[in-house]
């Protein structure tokens, strides 16, 4: 009864309508497809793990309704398995996919013949490997959540708190097996363009960001960067399952691609979005897109019926400029809530979508499975390898010029050695270290600091930093206060050299300055590569600081300097505010206290007791207001701005004095006076000046590795 | 009738409900509450979530609930959330509390709470209660799992204790929690487990000598991958030989053997692909 039914609305999908459509082109005889359980359960659009029982791949050839469905994964092997991801070889005899089989727990890579014999699996162990496609070379590339540092715990992502999962590459018969540089949080969806880059998508939450940017690296793991999504270029959260669609000439004649991509809120949507067609146009910055779909809501909201969300996209041959696509699609209100209120499920089934109408038409949909990821059954260029100079086993990051940028127009004009001085190198870490609760009230990852390395007089600069570990950079002024902050960690293979054109550099225009003749260059990169265990502060002082505690490095200062004035007596010099749940009739009132002892807060956010009064008056509750059940009153503030100590009012009020190239105190950082000073108290030390700043440009957390709750 | 009447007012709903596209942005008491209403673990998950820094002490009397949840990733989202806020001090008190008890699903749940917590100061009461056989198996595993997720070191006396565990789901998960605890270097606890009469304990075996490259393995490695007569375990002892490498390479005549005849052709494939790795 039930294939009767699905063969019914198979038929009726495929007879619906009077316009038969443009049809699947005549070279395309068979596609493969993935037939997965159905759920509502997609997760959020970085989840790779969410397990149903009970798919398939299977081939349908002709690719229509009435053509005939091959099982590939009929073997007995494969029952209870759920396939997530899956890739055809270059020659289209070959497909790889990830699979969880029955009773294991863990997701694997397989590769069979395209006709589904001779299985082979390609990797096993603890960890789950996802997401391979075939990549130049004879190799295969995925995603894994194993861990490239044999002493590191891989990260875990601070925010939805699952294993981060990142790319490795291994030969086609399992061996060779290589993990690639780490970023804090996810890489997800990998695709092959035609010069042998990969397209990928990477969730970066680097303070304020929280978004999910499609990036490129070679097919070594060398040379990652952005694509699309970044910079205010998009219209969605996230974009994810980005697809080469064309190749195309620029306005300037450079060659570019054009890529399809699924444009979406982070959660709720079944990983299903928009159809958005993006020119990558080199630059991030000058990418462009055109929304396919623009009944489809970009953000988590329920579709309607009739316009639903896509769940992936596949440009059809051979004449990409058809923009004719094979697509997985489902009608209603894709969005989890709903569904599970009505107690049903999407349905994505394959359909073939006009890119220039907008129309949609069925190829074929079974309701008992999603149908999704359809590719042609065809061969296809194998793309060059591309890879960077690989050249001993470290790490070196620099820049040709950090003026030159896109982003940071403060950089202009600047000149090194007056307005710019150093560039500070910072590792990423998150909480699989040890952290039960956030760093602090911030949203920036955890922090540590390598060094500082000089600017050169030609803007360059050059470090050795630890390779595989996501390194942040900022550019400092002659306070060693961050002037520009580059809004994403960037990682490295062993032996990769990676030096960009300038500091997020517009990566359209031609850099002006040609590799191997920067000053930073002749005078070798400044080595800050030490083993992990040592990547904690000795000591506070400017030479030894790396995390800074802020009960252990801040508190001090505050001590001795300042919780004589501000001590928590209401007065001039401690202001307040007061919260208020209106739901509850409850309130409390803050005071300004910059004394050490631990508050515990029974209004508003960061109601843990975890961090001091010091920590709460500077740094505020982090909190945002939600409908109307808190109110404020009083003199709420926050005197730090994470991420920037040149914009927070504890540093201006402060005032600090000149670090670099020599400490001078009397240059100062703002035109004001200079506190404590100004009341009668005494300045703080150099050093302390630094520390504040130093947190603060971190993200103005509280805890460091020298702090980490329960540590040893 | 009444499903499709259902599906009407769903939509319906749908019209009205609130469409924020950020992440960690445009969270709300009626967002959670009507995530926790729809009963869907995924709405539930995103809007604790979205609520990370929302201030909303009436949201607690929403989320408190949920940590006996049936849905595990759901208890898991509820204890990140409430970790996070003042009342956590009172909730691990009571999730203590539920450790002396006898209510096996409870202290289940309690176990999922404490690990999501974190706290080192837990690792004492989870660590008596894993070796109370009052409990049931599931529940002692979870409590094994929540001393892993802590992945504080202090925990692998009692976790090397369950070890000896009557059983297999707790030996199991005590491997598994071993593995997940930073600065763990005894894989020589795995080796007599090894030949363990359960599958999953012998999995979880493998892997913890695999992950650490335990060269003194190599010898139980070989004796499985030859003889197990699970297809499973033997495609793991394949692979731990390849990863464990040049010091397991005394195994390469076994792999060869496993690669040519074994009648699994994925146990095939992972001993040519071991093999490949030996020379590491």
């Amino acid at each position: 009864m039930r294939k009767t039914l699905a063969t019914f609305l198979v038929l009726a999908l495929a007879s619906c309508g009077e316009d038969r459509g443009p049809g699947i082109p005549k070279e395309v005889t068979s596609i493969i497809f993935l037939q997965r359980s159905i759920r509502n359960e997609g997760g959020n659009v970085f989840d790779y793990l969410g397990y149903q029982a009970g798919s398939r791949i299977v081939k349908l050839e002709p690719p229509a309704a009435d053509g005939k469905l091959t099982v590939l994964t009929s073997d007995p092997m494969w029952t209870g398995a759920d396939f997530m991801a899956w890739d055809l070889s270059f020659d289209a005899s070959t497909i790889v996919f990830s699979a969880r089989l029955a009773n294991e727990d863990r997701y694997q890579i397989f590769t069979m013949h395209v006709d589904g014999t001779n299985p082979k699996q390609l990797t096993d162990g603890p960890r789950d490997h996802v997401y391979p496609i075939f990549i130049p070379g004879q190799k295969i590339l995925f995603y894994t959540n194993d861990v490239v540092e044999p002493t590191a715990q891989q990260f875990r992502d601070e925010y939805e708190r699952a294993t981060t999962a990142q790319v490795g590459i291994m030969n086609q018969d399992g061996t060779a097996l290589t993990l690639g540089p780490r970023n804090v949080s996810h890489r997800v969806s990998p695709a092959l363009l035609p010069d042998g880059r990969v397209l990928y998508t990477e969730w970066l939450h680097l303070g304020g960001v929280n978004d999910g940017h499609l990036r490129l690296m070679n097919s070594d793991m060398t040379g990652q960067r952005e694509a699309f999504g970044g910079e205010g270029d998009g219209i969605t959260n996230s974009y994810l399952k980005g697809r080469y669609v064309a190749t195309r000439t620029t306005a300037d004649g450079k060659t570019d691609y054009r890529i399809v991509t699924i444009g979406t809120s982070r959660d709720r949507t079944l990983q299903s979005g928009k159809l958005l067609l993006v020119d990558l146009n080199a630059s991030e910055r000058t990418a462009t897109y055109k929304d396919m779909t623009p009944l489809v809501p970009g953000d988590r909201g329920p579709s309607q019926i009739g316009v639903g969300r896509y769940y992936d996209a596949e440009i059809l041959p051979p004449n990409p400029s058809d923009l004719l696509f094979l697509v997985s699609w489902a009608d209603g209100p894709v969005e989890s809530e709903v569904l599970t209120q009505a107690k049903t499920n999407a349905d994505f089934g394959i359909y073939l979508f006009d890119g220039k109408t907008g129309l949609r038409y069925p190829i074929y949909n079974d309701p008992k499975y999603w149908d999704v990821l359809a590719r042609p059954v065809m061969q296809r260029p194998e793309p060059p390898i591309t890879s960077s100079p690989i050249s001993g086993t470290q790490f070196v990051v620099g820049a040709l010029d950090v003026r030159n940028s896109s982003i940071f127009s403060q950089l202009a004009g600047t000149t090194p050695g007056v307005d710019i001085f150093k560039v500070r190198l910072m590792e990423g870490f998150s909480t699989e270290e040890g952290f039960p609760d956030m760093f602090g009230t911030t949203e920036f990852d955890g922090h540590s600091r390598y060094g500082e390395v000089p600017i050169y007089q030609d803007g360059s600069f050059a470090a050795v930093v630890p390779a595989n570990v996501p390194v942040h950079m900022q550019v400092l002024d002659k306070f060693a206060m961050s002037m520009a902050s580059e809004p994403v960690w960037i990682s490295g293979r062993p032996g990769e050299q990676r030096f960009c054109g300038g500091c997020h550099e517009d990566r359209a225009k031609a850099t002006q300055i040609q590799p191997g003749t920067t000053e930073a260059v002749q005078r070798g990169a400044t080595n800050l590569d030490v083993p992990r265990d040592q990547r904690i502060s000795l000591d506070y002082s400017y030479a030894a600081i790396r995390g800074v505690p802020w009960d252990l490095a801040l508190q001090p200062i505050f001590d001795a300097h300042c919780v004589s004035c501000h001590n928590g007596v209401p007065g001039p010099a401690n202001p307040s505010y007061t919260v208020t749940d209106l739901t509850t009739g409850t309130m409390q009132t803050f005071v300004f206290d910059l004394r050490g002892q631990k508050i515990n807060i029974t209004v508003g956010e960061r109601m843990t007791g975890d961090f001091t009064a010091s920590y709460i008056s500077l740094s505020g509750l982090g909190m945002e207001l939600g409908e109307d059940v808190v109110q404020i009153t009083g003199n709420y503030k926050s005197y730090i701005n994470p991420g920037s100590a040149r914009d927070s009012d504890v540093i201006k009020m402060l005032n600090p004095p000149q670090r670099f190239p020599t400490l001078d105190p009397s240059v100062r950082g703002f035109q004001n006076a200079i506190h404590p000073a100004d009341v009668g108290g005494t300045e703080i030390a150099p050093d302390d000046y630094y520390k504040l700043i130093l947190n603060i440009d971190m993200g103005g957390q509280f805890f460091f590795r020298e702090n980490r709750p329960g540590r040893l | 009738m009444l499903r499709r009447m259902t599906v009407l007012a769903a939509l319906a709903l749908a019209c009205l409900l609130p469409a924020s596209a950020l992440a960690g942005r445009g969270a709300s008491y009626t967002a959670i509450r009507n995530a926790i209403w729809s009963g869907s673990a995924d709405a539930i998950k995103a809007e604790l979530e979205r609520a990370e820094t929302l201030v909303c002490p009436a949201c607690v009397d929403l989320v408190m609930p949920l940590i006996d949840h049936q849905d595990a990733g759901v208890r898991q989202v509820a204890a990140w959330w409430l970790t996070r806020r003042a009342v956590r001090t009172d909730v691990q008190n009571q999730m203590i509390a539920r450790l002396g008890d006898v209510d096996s699903v409870k202290a289940r749940n309690a176990a999922d709470i404490l690990g999501e917590f974190q706290r080192v100061d837990a690792i004492g009461p989870l660590g008596s209660a894993l070796q109370n056989s009052t409990f049931t198996a599931e529940a002692r595993a979870h409590m094994a799992q929540a001393l892993g997720t802590i992945g504080d070191l202090r925990a692998q006396p009692a976790l090397s204790q369950a070890l000896g565990s009557a059983d297999a789901q707790v030996r199991a998960a005590a491997l598994e929690a071993l593995r997940s605890l930073r600065g763990f270097t005894s894989p020589q606890l795995a080796l007599p487990l090894l030949t363990d009469p359960d599958e999953s304990v012998r999995v979880q075996a493998i892997f913890m000598v695999g992950s650490s490259r335990a060269g003194a393995a190599t010898s139980g490695l070989v004796n499985l991958l030859g003889s197990d007569s699970s297809a499973n375990v033997r495609k793991k002892a394949a692979w731990a030989l390849g990863e464990i490498g040049a010091a397991a390479a005394s195994a390469a005549p076994a792999l060869q053997q496993a690669a040519a005849h074994d009648a699994s052709p994925l146990v095939r494939s992972l001993a040519q692909a071991a093999l490949g790795r030996l020379n590491r």
